[in-house]
């Protein structure tokens, strides 16, 4: 009888075992110190073997002996590992790559709208991690943000705004054309979508979204404009300064997590007042009204842009969004146990708080380990009062994971945009971190609910196969009823290791997105940024009258320290400042941002 | 013991129920290139060719061509210009729709196509560099009129539901006296895309 027991246990153990990878919020952490350290050949194989997805001619793992021969990218998590990719090739200035990448998640995107059974059933019977990635409503409009940035800035290639940089792979028509319809799809088909998806959700809407989609009109050579671009952009900027005001109310002051994006940053609202001037002085005024600014305040003037200037526009993409990590909450019965934290654990914030009940032990660990104390002092009364009753087998461990973010802290303050001769103060627009964060918290409750059932579930079934062992062992020997209590403890133990929390995210988003606008002489214009932490030298630009260039940077003026083992990160070298390239094509008669 | 078969049998049979969606092959049917096959909602072939076919047919039927022909003695030269779309999150080769529209043209006899794509772009950039001047007259040029188009979309979407319209509209504009010679537009295209629940 007891044979049959033990087979019965291997056969349904390693079932419960399916389980995501335990060590992947490190690998994340490393790979986005690679990443911050240009070390592009560290970080991609890396990231293949976490997601399991490789492209020919690649490595599929660190250290693999030879590059794949053929793409082999594995279903379940193509979406996170193409965004990941998508955003390594934004770092690198491969903006065709970022396209490929981005544009494969964006109908990923789409496609996983669409529940799949699999997906739901997979969530109920192992964990979350056994799901397909299907991304969060911010990640989604992130994803479409990036594709066009990417398409803008091939544009201002192609038409000799920025240096050239290899072939793009398409021609201008085609880049002006995906730039704008990118955008729109992001602003209309990607909000719209979130906003009836997501009802537990306390924000849906995207404001710094709806500025760049306008700034692609306001980019695309009047020649390419069609004709109700103009409406579009300033209808995306009215909507974008409401939003704002909103996003202040709702996200701004929020528990446990900050808001840094101010109520109306400046450079959206210069460039609202610029557009709605000369496109729509009525409905301006409205939205003034609206807002409760008074139009004939000096400071909000905005003199119309005069024939022979233009606009630059510097979007300084800083730090990294806040990793997803994970919270665990254990018990062992009869054993005092000793949570210990490693060094990449401690340089994630990760912390661990024990509670001893009797005999037994509760831990929590993770970031904001303390906060779940309430949590872990129920655990053990709960568990060690089932010990002393009899009802748990000492040695037995209990233990679920929750996805948590690490505790929120402030900004370092923004820089400057030196754009021209001119100075600008950095401002920001778009605060992904807090979205993460909110995202996550408003989740949390079904996460939660889940899990516990899960758990649950899963240690009844083991507590079942326990008894049924210790049953089956009782008039036996002591070897054999050794062995009973051995697979008692084991179906607990691979119960308890088959809870894993949901940590995938996208983990190489910035933190927060700062903008500044400046008005400047058509011509060439050299554009940096300078922070506490030094200055990046952002080369120079071809600014044709009358029309807006987007000068996209990447910066970390609070980076991410090195892991134990990081190869050092290069030595900083400014940038090179890149050679004027020639003159733009002839556009003449863009006086005015208006078609 | 029954008990713990029937608690091995749960997580097998759920084991099984994971691993049926990943069966299936490939097949591949050749088609007929005129048939009309939506895959995913977006602009296709099909649209292409109905589009640029019924645009054809509708200046060939204006008046202007005849009018032309009768004052100048010949045939009317237009140069095709830029075709722009405003579709969400779609990029539509418009390199195809002039194309097609080059070869209706020429096939229809009446109308000649300015072939020099450099020659084009010398008329677009006189008509961008002249657009708030439309009653200078311009100098001499290799068209007499230039055809540029626009492809928009209304995107109505609630849930998983949407209706997409496509409309195309085409402005012919002479070239010397900037004047709008024709205009029109095709015949919507509707489609309507529904995304079930669970695949």
């Amino acid at each position: 009888m007891i044979s049959r027991s033990l087979v019965l246990c291997a056969v349904s153990a390693p079932l419960l075992l399916v389980v995501g990878c335990k060590n992947a919020v490190d690998v994340r952490q490393e790979i986005v110190y690679d990443v911050q350290s240009k070390n592009y050949p560290a970080a991609i194989p890396k990231l293949n073997d976490l997601y399991d997805s490789v492209l020919k001619g690649e490595l599929a793992a660190p250290g693999a002996s030879t590059p794949a021969d053929i793409d082999d990218i594995e279903e379940k998590n193509e979406l996170l590992w193409q965004m990941e990719r998508g955003a390594i090739a934004t770092l690198a200035s491969d903006t065709s790559g970022a396209r490929q990448h981005l544009g494969r998640a964006s109908q990923l995107v789409g496609e996983r709208r669409t529940a799949s059974l699999t997906r739901e059933i997979g969530t109920y019977l192992a964990n979350d991690t056994a799901q397909e990635y299907a991304g969060n409503g911010y990640e989604h409009i992130q994803v479409d943000y990036h594709r066009t940035i990417a398409a803008i800035v091939s544009a201002q290639r192609l038409g000799g705004i920025m240096p050239a940089v290899g072939d793009e792979g398409w021609d201008l028509d085609t880049a002006v054309q995906a730039m704008n319809n990118t955008a729109r799809g992001m602003v209309i088909e990607r909000i719209q979508f979130n906003k009836d998806n997501a009802p537990d959700l306390r924000y849906f809407d995207d404001p710094y979204a709806r500025v760049i989609a306008a700034c692609a009109v306001l980019a695309t050579p009047p020649t390419l404009r069609a004709g109700d671009d103009m409406g579009f952009a300033f209808t995306q900027l009215k909507a974008a300064c409401r939003a704002y005001a909103k996003q202040s109310t709702v996200l701004g002051g929020a528990d446990g997590m900050r808001y840094e994006v101010p109520r109306l940053p400046d450079f959206v609202f210069r460039l609202t007042m610029l557009v709605g001037g000369s496109h729509d002085p009525r409905g301006l005024g409205d939205l003034l009204e609206e807002l409760g600014i008074a139009a004939e305040a000096d400071s909000f003037k905005t003199p119309p842009l005069a024939k022979d200037t233009g606009m630059v526009l510097v979007l300084n993409h800083a730090d990294w969004i806040t990793p997803t990590d994970r919270l665990e909450i254990n018990f062992t019965a009869g054993i005092w146990a000793g949570p210990t934290v490693s060094e990449a654990e401690r340089l994630r914030g990760v912390t661990a708080t024990a509670i001893y009940a009797g005999w037994s032990t509760a831990w929590a660990k993770g970031p904001g380990s303390d906060k779940a104390t309430g949590w872990t002092a129920a655990l053990a009364a709960f568990g060690e009062g089932a010990r002393l009753f009899g009802q748990l087998a000492p040695g037995t461990w209990i233990g679920f994971e929750m996805p948590t973010h690490r505790n929120d802290v402030a900004i370092p303050p923004p820089g400057l945009a030196v754009i021209g001769t001119d100075e600008q103060p950095l401002i920001v627009a778009a605060d992904l971190d807090a979205y993460a964060r909110a995202t996550l918290k408003d989740l949390q409750p079904g996460v939660l609910t889940k899990t516990l059932g899960r758990t649950l579930t899963k240690h009844i079934a083991a507590e079942v196969v326990a008894a049924g062992a210790r049953e089956a062992t009782k008039d036996k020997g002591a070897g054999e009823q050794a062995m009973g209590w051995l697979m008692g403890i084991g179906a607990h133990a691979a119960a308890s290791a088959s809870e894993a929390a949901d940590t995938r995210h996208w983990s190489l988003l910035p933190d927060r997105v700062e903008g500044a606008l400046a008005v400047v002489p058509a011509g060439s214009v050299r554009v940096s940024i300078r922070q506490a932490n030094g200055s990046v030298e952002l080369g120079d630009v071809q600014v044709p009258a009358g029309r807006l260039v987007i000068v996209p940077a990447r910066t970390f003026p609070n980076p991410v320290p090195a892991y134990p083992g990081a190869a050092p990160a290069p030595v900083a070298v400014p940038a090179p400042v890149a050679a004027a390239p020639p003159a733009p094509a002839a556009v003449p008669s863009e006086a005015a941002p208006g078609k | 013991m029954s008990k713990l078969l029937s608690l091995a049998l749960v997580p097998a049979m759920a084991l099984g129920v994971l691993a049926l969606p990943g069966c299936g092959g490939k097949t591949v049917t050749r088609t007929d290139a005129g048939a009309a096959k939506d895959l995913s909602g977006r602009w296709n072939d099909v649209d292409t060719k109905n589009t640029v076919h019924e645009i054809v047919e509708k200046a060939m039927k204006a008046p202007w061509p005849e009018r032309f022909t009768a004052e100048k003695n010949r045939n009317p030269v237009i140069a095709i210009g830029k075709f722009i779309v405003r579709a969400e999150n779609e990029v539509i080769n418009t390199t195809l729709i002039t194309n097609a529209l080059v070869e209706e043209f020429i096939n229809s006899g009446k109308i000649d196509v300015l072939s020099d794509p450099e020659e084009t772009r010398k008329i677009l950039e006189d008509q961008a560099a002249f657009a708030d001047k439309p009653n200078e007259m311009a100098k001499e040029a290799a068209a007499d009129f230039v055809l540029n188009g626009e492809i928009g979309v209304q995107n109505d979407q609630e849930g998983r539901q949407s209706v997409k319209f496509y409309v195309v509209s085409v402005k012919l504009t002479n070239v010397q006296t900037r004047k709008l010679a024709w205009q029109s537009s095709n015949t919507p295209i509707r489609k309507e895309v529904e995304q079930s629940r669970y695949k």
